[in-house]
């Protein structure tokens, strides 16, 4: 009898389509991860759509002060995402979106296809999946980055895409620099971007929301498939019991920039250097090749305003 | 385990024609017991979120199996619970970044984390390389050897591979 239910279960698939309210990225990471926490997408797959208001995201094993030229990041929250790969940009013509699944049925090429049938379909957009499973123009200009978090039973692929997007601030932010900083921290791989809207400009962020969670919705796997339709969420304690705990880690200090993999910076100025180590965010170490007593500098945050003050420090120095 | 431990008992203690009630029978038991649980223990232990555990004197260490980190394609960065951490099992104690995805690790027992392997914080393809060797992830001091007994032994692993994802 077990049996006999199991397997009547297991032939019917609940898909959802879920739109968040909130353009705040810390109540929209701390949602996805609600819901990675709390349901089981056995047999009940999810498609969270998200977007949010100018924002950075790093990948769980990256390094905040080598992605992000932080001299450029007024009003632009800098966010820790769960999921491992490197830093994407995101604003309000850029649409999110979260595939949920059980771990064992966790295909990211499947939901990159459905993007890509969906762009063709519906704008006559060519695109293609390359080789690190992002999407691309012309095999080369990006317009959609991919990452993942895998756990038991649940797993998620997410990724952006670039309807119009401001590409002049997103290259501002992430534009690469020599940092002078040591690490094992994942690095993320610098690619041209293109927005949608540049092929054709017909594309909209509320037009690719419904084609994309119509087709995800109508994509039947070879088993009966049951949709639940659309909804609109907005994150908050009350729906989301617990919620509130996660926004405030996703905010905290201690997640965006404590998780950073330990790294040495060096900082050079004025024919002089001093090397830091930094565990934890925190200053373990300081050395310097001049007479200077940098002893402050032990367990205090590592910031970018402790490296300018290095650097005016280094430059009173006479040599 | 336990089934499995009873069933050599009886076996025992039909070859051996001994009556339950005898005190060479409890005896017998005991040092069956013993016999078998340190056997157990000789052999690597494999959890069914494919990692497995070797245990040494309440020590165990803990890596991937080969089956998962073929899974995962090539480790580039291996995110580890600090030293003196108390895990319990199944805790999320740590990821492994591979391909653009974070696999959570979990813990395939409860116990107190005594060592990290350094080496792969800067040489994290050593978990693909050397997945069962030098490739190990952190070691534990075990709160209780049962734990282990529960998991799957080698031939129960294999079996379990080729069921769930042929």
């Amino acid at each position: 009898m077990a049996f006999v239910i199991r397997r009547f279960y297991s032939s019917v698939i609940e898909k959802t389509v879920m739109i968040s309210r909130s353009k705040d990225v810390f109540e929209n990471l701390a949602l996805e991860h609600w819901y990675y926490r709390h349901l089981d997408f056995t047999n009940k797959p999810m498609l969270l759509l998200w977007m949010n208001d100018n924002c950075v995201v790093i990948g769980r094993h990256q390094n905040p002060w080598l992605e992000v030229n932080f001299d450029q990041a007024n009003n632009v929250h800098v966010a820790r995402r769960n999921s491992g790969g490197g830093t994407v940009f995101h604003d309000n013509g850029n649409l999110n979106m979260t595939f949920f699944t059980h771990r064992d049925v966790y295909n990211r090429k499947k939901n990159l296809e459905l993007i890509v049938e969906t762009l063709k379909s519906e704008w006559n957009i060519l695109t293609e999946i390359n080789k690190r499973e992002d999407i691309v123009i012309d095999n080369n200009y990006k317009i959609s980055g991919t990452a993942s978090k895998l756990g038991r039973p649940n797993a998620y692929h997410h990724c952006t895409l670039l309807v119009n997007c401001n590409r002049e601030l997103m290259s501002a932010l992430l534009r690469k620099h020599e940092k002078n900083i040591e690490t094992n921290a994942t690095v993320s791989v610098s690619s041209a971007v293109l927005n949608l809207t540049q092929i054709n400009n017909k594309v909209s962020i509320n037009r690719l929301m419904t084609a994309i969670g119509l087709q995800y919705l109508k994509t039947v796997d070879g088993k009966i498939t049951k949709t639940l339709g659309f909804n609109y969420v907005t994150p908050n304690e009350h729906t989301f019991p617990g919620f509130n705990e996660i926004k405030k880690e996703m905010e905290s200090w201690e997640w965006r920039y404590g998780r950073t993999p330990k790294f040495n910076i060096t900082i050079k100025s004025n024919e002089q250097s001093v090397l830091l180590s930094v565990k934890n965010g925190i200053i373990e170490n300081v050395s310097t090749t001049c007479n200077v007593s940098l002893n402050n500098l032990f367990s205090k945050k590592f910031s970018m305003n402790i490296v300018e003050d290095i650097k005016k420090c280094l430059k009173t120095i006479e040599v | 385990m336990f089934s499995s431990k009873m069933i050599k008992i009886t076996k025992l203690s039909k070859y051996f024609h001994i009556n339950s009630n005898n005190s060479q029978w409890l005896s017998l038991v005991t040092n069956t017991m013993r016999f078998s649980t340190s056997n157990i223990l000789k052999d690597r232990y494999y959890t069914d979120k494919h990692e497995w555990i070797d245990v040494k004197d309440k020590i165990g260490t803990v890596g991937i199996s080969h089956y998962a980190q073929e899974a995962l394609g090539d480790v580039v960065y291996a995110e580890l619970p600090a030293i003196g951490t108390e895990v319990k099992i199944k805790d999320e104690c740590g990821a492994l970044e591979s391909v653009k995805a974070a696999s959570e690790l979990y813990s395939p027992a409860s116990g107190k984390i005594v060592e990290i392997n350094s080496k792969i914080e800067t040489s994290p393809a050593l978990i693909n390389q050397s997945c069962y060797e030098n490739g190990w992830l952190f070691k534990l001091e075990l709160s209780s050897i049962e734990e282990v007994q529960n998991l799957m032994n080698e031939e129960q692993y294999t079996e379990f591979i080729k069921q769930d994802h042929n």
